[in-house]
């Protein structure tokens, strides 16, 4: 039978040495996803993550059993994505400068590719705590009363975060759609051809 | 679809790379030297840096998809680096799957793309996530450019070709030209 969450964290505690080795590996993914999103670039995220596994490893005992433990090990590595994020903020960052972006085929396939990197792009550049309530929220799915655990905020302030934060990125799709400005709205490009 | 509603459904729609091999390593190992004495003497900062200039060579062949596995039949794909490339912008898909056809041989390119760590500057850059097959050093047009073939991550049907400028991952990224390719065309 499978140990739960809570029990191979209880195991780690008591002294297995296997058991919090099986929690990372569990959730690992995830958690890489959360924190290369959160870090804005792999090193960071790397890094962060790496600080975040040994604090949970060395902060087991605290855990109380009040949220999941995948609630508990989420709120520990965006809190430590978030500090590299700010102790990195004066370094020199990579700046896009596209000459062109093309459509080789016409295909529904290019045009959302393109706009997934564009919102990939925004979400990189969103302040960290809008950044941080859209990655979890819209991203990895987490309802909003979760995410207000990780985070360690009230319900309210994840939902106005995410919604300042979905209009940034909204308004950066129509600029993508739109690269000539008028303000309206226009219907998703549908490919394009070359 | 209002806009929050396309935002959010985007969203919900961007790929979850899994952890590089390398960072797992990494991590695996740090919590393994937890498990035993913590050598107080010792920077942990200088320990990750170890482990993860040890893991690079991991995180290249991960990136490029050459397998390390024991496996008796592993699929082995080494990317193809290639100096001398001259793509024009007409026709450039033409031009590529037949130069693509033709695998000569591994030379230096004095491009970002002679090394691992290049590359893989390269790729997060361009928020790229696929394997890359292949990188073609030369001209594309009137500009110096690196044209780099990449899986398409969730679509086997498509390759993704970046012409980036030579010095992609550095200070500034250009992306003169991005693609899908119909790889059944």
């Amino acid at each position: 039978m499978t140990a739960t969450d809570a029990e191979l964290l209880a195991a780690h505690v008591a002294g297995d040495a296997d058991a919090f080795g099986e929690l990372f590996t569990r959730h690992r993914d995830r958690l890489w996803a959360v924190a290369l999103r959160t870090s804005g670039s792999p090193e960071d995220a790397a890094d962060a993550l790496q600080e975040a596994m040994i604090a949970a490893f060395r902060r087991a005992g605290s855990f109380r059993g009040d949220a999941a433990v995948t609630t508990w090990l989420h709120r520990i590595v965006v809190n430590a994505c978030l500090d590299q994020h700010r102790r990195r903020k004066s370094r020199p960052t990579t700046t896009w400068i596209e000459s062109l972006h093309e459509r080789e085929y016409d295909r529904d396939d290019v045009a959302n590719r393109e706009l997934q990197i564009e919102l990939e792009r925004a979400l990189a550049t969103l302040p960290d705590d809008q950044r941080a309530a859209i990655v979890l929220v819209d991203v990895e799915g987490y309802s909003v009363d979760e995410t207000a655990r990780i985070l360690d905020c009230a319900p309210g302030t994840v939902k106005s975060r995410c919604s300042r934060g979905r209009a940034r990125l909204a308004a950066r799709l129509l600029e993508v759609r739109n690269p000539d400005g008028g303000g309206s709205v226009l219907p998703p490009r549908q490919g394009g051809g070359s | 679809m209002s806009d929050e509603v396309e935002v959010r459904a985007r969203l919900a729609r961007l790929p979850h790379p899994p952890m590089p091999a390398s960072v797992t390593a990494a991590i695996e190992a740090r919590l393994a030297e937890e498990r035993t004495v913590i050598p107080i003497t010792r920077s942990h900062r200088s320990r990750l840096n170890w482990l993860v200039a040890a893991a690079a060579a991991v995180a290249f062949v991960s990136l490029v998809g050459v397998s390390t596995s024991s496996s008796p039949t592993p699929v082995a794909q080494t990317p193809v680096i290639r100096a001398g490339a001259v793509f024009e912008p007409a026709g450039f898909a033409e031009q590529l799957r037949s130069r693509m056809g033709n695998e000569g041989s591994s030379a230096p390119t004095a491009t970002f793309a002679d090394s691992a760590a290049g590359i893989t500057a390269c790729m997060n850059a361009i928020k790229g996530y696929g394997p890359v097959m292949s990188a073609d050093a030369g001209t594309y047009g009137e500009a110096n450019a690196v044209v780099l073939v990449t899986r398409y991550v969730g679509n086997a049907q498509y390759e993704e070709v970046w012409v980036v400028a030579p010095d992609c991952g550095t200070s500034q990224t250009v992306v003169m030209r991005h693609i899908l390719v119909d790889v059944d065309s």
